[in-house]
Order: C-alpha cells, then sequence, then structure tokens
C-alpha cells in the first residue's frame, strides 16, 4: 500500500535519483575517451566542462579524467556525485531497503577502487553494473509505486539534462522525454510541478514522436526539464 | 567456529557492503567509519543466561517503577531510602515531566544495562541506560551477514536467533501507541548512531522522520507528507530530553519538535523512552538500584553492581580518599566512555588535584573499585588472537512484558591496556550468542 512521505523524504528520493542517473550516464559517456587516449588522440574535454556549465580548471586531458572522475574534492567530479547519491540513498533506508541501498555503497566503493587500479575501465564497468543492480532492485523490491516512480523522474530529469548537454540523437532524448511523462502521470506521491515546463516537455514529445526535431533550443530544453519538480 | 574466522573478511566486506557505521565528532568534524567488528562471538550458555533474564527484568521493573514514583507520589524519597538531594540535583531529573503518566505507565521501554563478568564468574552492573541506549541493530545485522558468510557455523551450534528486535520493538511501540503511525525520530544524518535509527526502522517498519517532518497542531504530533499529515502515536526518538521540544527545553534546539512536550502531556502520543528518564540512569542513583528493587518489588536484587561508593557519604568519601589509587572515578554528568577515570593512572600531583575536586563536589562523583572483568579473544589482522576487556550491553524491551532480548552488543577495548570499551573511545564489537546445549 503507497503512504504518504514528506517533502524532505520526496526530495530526496529525486536526487538520488538524479545522482544515481548523472554517475552512471557520465561514466558511460567518459569510457570512451580512456579509449580514444589510449591512441593519443585528442579529447575536448574544455567543451565538456562547457557543455555542462561547469568550471574547467584542468590542465590537460589526463588531469580532466583523474580529477574530474575520481576527485573527492571537486564538487563536480563524478566520485563526489557518487556521494551525493549515497548521501541521499542512506537516509531512504527504510524506503528503499538495505539491500538496494547496498548497491550504492558498493558503488562508492568500486569508484575508490577503480581510482587506484591500472585498468581503470573494468573499475567504470563495475560501477555501471552496480548502478543498473540498484536501478533494477528499485523496479523489483520496492513496493511502494510513489517512491520508485520519484526516483525515476529524478533519473529522467537528470539523463535528459545529460543527453541535451552532450548532444546525444533525438531518439534517445525521445526515449527519455518518453518515459519521464510516463512516470509523471503514474506519479502517485503530490510533488509541486511546473505545468509550463511539463507542457514544453509534451510538445517536444508530441513533435520528436512524429520524427520532428526539437523546436526550441536545447538550452530552453534542458531549462524546462530542470525545472519540471520543484524540489 | 574456525570457520566463521576464516570468513572473517568477508563479513567485514558485507559489513562494509550494508554501510555498517557509526560517526564521531573530531574537532567539530564529522568522520563515519565503519564499526570495528571481531568475529569471534561472546557465547552465553542458556542457562547462565536465564539467570541474567532474571536479574534483568527485575532491574529494569524496579527502574521502571521508581520513575513513576519520582515524578508521581515519590514514596521512595519520603521514606528516605533515595536522598532527595540525588533526584533533585540530577541533570537527568526534569520537572517539567511532574505528574506525567506515560502510556500504559512505561517509562524505559527499551533499557540498555551494561555488565562485565568478573573473573569469579559474577556478572556486575555497570551502567543503566534509560534514556537513548544504543547498540542493537550492530549485532542483529552483523548476525544475519554472519550466517550468510559461514552456513555450516550455524548449522554446528545451537545459537538462539536474535533477527527478532525489529519485531519486538514494534510490538513494544504498538503497545504503548495512542492511535496512528509508529515514528522513529532521529537528529538526522550526522548523528554518531544514525545507521540504527534508520536501519531500526527499516526491520521495524516505523517511519524515520526528522524535526522538520514533524508538527504538533491541537497537542498531536504529526508526521508532515506531501498530502494529509498523518498522526503519530508512538515516537522513538533518538534525540535527547533537552533538545526535544525547544518550547519546553533548551529554546535553540533546532532539532527539536515545538510543543511536543503538550502532546504527550495530553496523552496523545507515546514517547520513547519517555523524558526525563537520565534521573534513574544518573550515576548517582546506580548506587541505590539494589534499594530500589528490594523496596518496590520485595526482592532481594539477583544481579550485582560494582561496588559503589559514594562521595556525598562521609564513610564512603574517607573510603574514597584513601583509596583513590586503586579506584575508578566516574564524573556522573558524563557519558560515552568520558568521565572516567582510573586513579591507579595518576601522578601524585593529579590525584591531589581529583581529591580536592571530589571534596568541593562530592555529588558530582562516585567511585568504584575496579573489577577484574574476564577478557574475551579477539582475532587480529595476522590472524592471531589476543586477549581485550570486554563488557555487554543487553537490551531489555518493556511493552506488554518486560523481556530481553536474546543477544546483546559486546564491546572490547582495542588497546591491551585500557578498560574503556566504548565505540566513541575506538572500540570494537562481537556478536552475543545465547547457546544451546544440543
Amino acid at each position: 500500500m503507497d503512504y504518504g512521505l514528506s517533502i524532505t523524504k520526496i526530495s530526496h528520493l529525486f536526487w538520488l535519483g538524479r545522482y544515481a542517473a548523472r554517475v552512471d550516464a557520465t561514466l558511460r559517456y567518459l569510457i570512451g575517451w580512456y579509449d580514444t587516449m589510449l591512441d593519443g588522440k585528442p579529447i575536448d574535454y574544455q567543451g565538456f566542462c562547457r557543455s555542462l556549465d561547469i568550471p574547467c580548471p584542468y590542465t590537460n586531458p589526463h588531469n580532466f579524467m583523474r580529477r574530474y572522475i575520481f576527485d573527492k574534492k571537486n564538487p563536480d567530479s563524478i566520485r563526489s556525485a557518487a556521494e551525493f547519491m549515497l548521501g541521499n540513498g542512506m537516509v531512504l533506508r527504510e524506503n528503499i531497503g538495505s539491500n538496494t541501498l547496498s548497491y550504492l555503497q558498493m558503488a562508492v566503493y568500486a569508484m575508490d577502487n577503480a581510482s587506484v587500479s591500472v585498468n581503470p575501465g573494468l573499475g567504470f564497468q563495475r560501477v555501471c553494473d552496480l548502478m543498473m543492480a540498484f536501478t533494477g532492485s528499485c523496479d523489483v523490491y520496492i513496493d511502494h509505486l510513489g517512491i520508485r516512480n520519484m526516483i525515476k523522474c529524478g533519473s529522467m530529469v537528470e539523463r535528459i539534462s545529460l543527453y541535451l548537454s552532450f548532444g546525444y540523437p533525438d531518439e534517445q532524448l525521445r526515449k527519455a522525454v518518453d518515459e519521464l511523462i510516463l512516470y509523471t502521470d503514474h506519479l502517485s506521491l503530490l510533488v509541486s510541478m511546473d505545468l509550463n515546463a511539463l507542457s514544453i516537455l509534451q510538445i517536444q514529445k508530441h513533435l520528436l514522436d512524429q520524427g520532428r526535431g526539437i523546436t526550441i533550443s536545447r538550452y530552453d530544453m534542458k531549462h524546462a526539464d530542470e525545472s519540471l519538480f520543484q524540489l | 567456529m574456525n570457520e566463521l574466522l576464516m570468513h572473517k573478511e568477508q563479513v567485514n566486506e558485507q559489513l562494509a557492503r550494508y554501510g555498517v557505521k557509526f560517526g564521531i565528532y573530531k574537532n567539530g568534524v564529522f568522520h563515519e567509519r565503519l564499526f570495528p567488528f571481531d568475529p569471534i562471538p561472546r557465547q552465553i550458555g542458556r542457562d547462565d543466561f536465564s539467570l541474567l533474564e532474571k536479574g534483568l527484568r527485575q532491574r529494569v521493573m524496579a527502574l521502571n517503577r521508581f520513575l513513576s514514583d519520582i515524578y508521581g507520589k515519590k514514596e521512595i524519597l519520603r521514606d528516605g531510602i533515595v536522598p532527595e538531594e540525588f533526584v533533585y540535583r540530577s541533570p537527568g531529573y526534569l520537572a517539567e515531566c511532574e505528574g506525567i503518566q506515560p502510556p500504559e505507565s512505561i517509562y524505559s521501554h527499551i533499557s540498555g544495562i551494561d555488565l562485565v563478568l568478573g573473573k569469579d564468574g559474577v556478572w556486575y552492573i555497570l551502567e543503566d541506560n534509560l534514556r537513548i541506549p544504543s547498540g542493537a541493530s550492530y549485532p542483529l545485522i552483523a548476525r544475519a551477514l554472519c550466517r550468510n558468510c559461514s552456513p555450516n557455523t550455524f548449522r554446528r551450534n545451537t545459537v538462539q536467533d536474535n533477527r527478532n528486535y525489529g519485531a519486538m520493538l514494534k510490538e513494544v511501540m504498538d503497545h504503548v501507541n495512542r492511535g496512528g503511525i509508529n515514528v522513529i525520530f532521529t537528529p538526522g544524518r550526522y548523528n554518531a548512531a544514525y545507521f540504527e535509527h534508520s536501519y531500526l526502522a527499516e526491520q521495524s517498519g516505523a517511519i524515520l522522520a526528522e524535526s522538520a517532518d514533524l508538527f504538533v497542531d491541537q497537542q498531536v504530533l504529526y508526521y508532515r507528507t506531501s498530502q494529509d499529515p498523518v498522526r503519530i502515536g508512538a515516537i522513538y526518538r533518538r534525540v535527547s530530553d533537552e533538545y526535544l521540544d525547544p518550547l519546553c527545553f533548551e529554546p535553540s534546539s533546532l532539532i527539536g519538535i515545538p510543543n511536543l512536550m503538550d502532546a504527550y502531556r495530553a496523552g496523545n502520543v507515546a514517547i520513547l523512552n519517555s523524558p526525563g528518564n537520565g534521573v534513574a540512569d544518573d550515576k548517582g542513583i546506580y548506587y541505590f538500584v539494589p534499594k530500589m528493587i528490594s523496596y518496590y518489588l520485595g526482592e532481594k536484587p539477583i544481579l550485582h553492581n560494582a561496588p559503589t561508593y559514594l562521595p556525598y557519604f562521609r564513610e564512603d568519601m574517607e573510603y574514597t580518599l584513601s583509596h583513590l589509587g586503586e579506584l575508578v572515578i566516574k564524573d556522573v554528568a558524563e557519558a560515552g566512555g568520558y568521565g572516567v577515570v582510573f586513579g591507579c593512572d595518576l601522578s601524585e600531583e593529579e590525584l591531589g588535584n581529583l581529591k580536592e575536586t571530589i571534596q568541593k563536589e562530592p555529588r558530582r562523583f562516585i567511585s568504584q573499585s575496579v573489577i577484574d572483568f574476564q577478557e574475551l579473544p579477539i582475532l587480529e589482522d595476522d590472524g592471531q588472537q589476543v586477549m581485550r576487556k570486554a563488557d555487554l550491553r543487553a537490551f531489555v524491551l518493556s511493552g506488554k512484558d518486560t523481556v530481553v532480548w536474546p543477544s546483546g552488543l559486546t564491546r572490547f577495548s582495542r588497546n591491551p591496556d585500557s578498560f574503556v570499551v566504548n565505540s566513541s573511545q575506538g572500540g570494537g564489537f562481537k556478536d552475543t550468542w545465547i547457546t544451546v546445549s544440543q
């Protein structure tokens, strides 16, 4: 049976979903860069930072890969996102269950192990596997539909934002927007939503369904996506 | 048993996986650490435990009667069994609780009683914890993980199951519930025992809530949701008395619930454990617990206190001052292993200073004979076993019945020269097995 949740918990669920998606999606994106760098080819890390609207204090590609991925003291790093993900999960133990939570804890350990490994690519694979296990565990073992969908909403908001930043193809974006709208339709928890933002996403989804591209700028689309939930 | 020891690393990995941690503040900075676990369990035979059970139930029943008396008729004071000064000057005594009758007249729902086993084979009570004793979650989860890592160990040993703690806690909360949901009230993520709060919420099916999630309206406590507020019937608070309600206690508290005491006084919510319990687990009051047992229950105490002296009494003052180098001195206002001084560790000058302080503030201290308690084997990282001092925190739950959880938190000192076992002082923990002969 679904029961009401406090705004604090709903906010933690949403941000758990966002940070979990950030860890997974950015890591998957950067795994390809590791391979590129093996052949000495350049990577556009400055462009990457610009697209995410984050500072770029990195001195070279190696410095970027090290600090952006692993540096605990860098608030923009994936490692920090993993810490925030775990922090949000920890306060939801009784809602998501210790088993589901344990995948987040293990993902953080896996990141730390990858940071001292000679083949971090394998470590990233382990992190991504654990993120998938977390998602699967949410699907199978969380009975409360509202809790499940709130995490998914957070996850899809983040994915759409990253897909827009990374210039992912329309088809991938269409699927993500499709899912986000589906989850918002089935959200049993009462959450304050920006209806203008929702309308923008619905219209863009409709256009993408018809094979037409996004009619507004990616920046505006990203803004609509990120302001959808008032949490 | 050897098989379990071979799986030490796996058990520790599992503990890390489930985030079995405790927090500690050092120089104002919060650090979170894995709680060091030793796989060699403390084993207590069923017969020994039956005696402990009886003694612990007896003690907690007397302490509950004492609390009811102190905040009610005060007969024990009138009859001169406990000097008034020990009650009214105790920092744990709360005048704001005078006259409040908690649901089902239970004050200490979850009692953590600290014991040691002397080398003479006698269990001694070291301390009663009736406010917010923590620690049950650690052996609770450790048992489940050990069973998983080393199933054969549990096939070959008949150990009483301890995994019912969550259900026991729920039963207690349900028993005193005044209508509504059960909530565990935590100060938040950066509390030393946050893991425990969240794990017990999961295990008992209660909702874990912080102050921002809770409010009182018309003397009724509610859980604030994004939809309609939900009434709360029982709140297991893990927040200290002084921070519980800023309108009643410490006004600067940001982690409390305004007007909670109003709802409690009106009988609309049960608070576990009741505010004001500190008066009964005060180190000074400890001395009088055997007398309480005789007074309220008309029984002889089953379990022994450690030999204790109250400098408040002239004879005890003389004894304390003349034997200071052999005694352990405890500041009654401190907890968590703080404020404990062993006379044998002090220089002549320090002993002199301490004597002066005790003479100036006799009510502030108790002195105890150092109990030569049994050491338990600890498995070191190199595979060697070493002996270390260890105590036992037994958990007694008072609801419809007063029952002892068939397990407990065994804490040990990792320092070979230390008697202090508290996690905040670097100690580790073990599971406690109640074994049944086959």
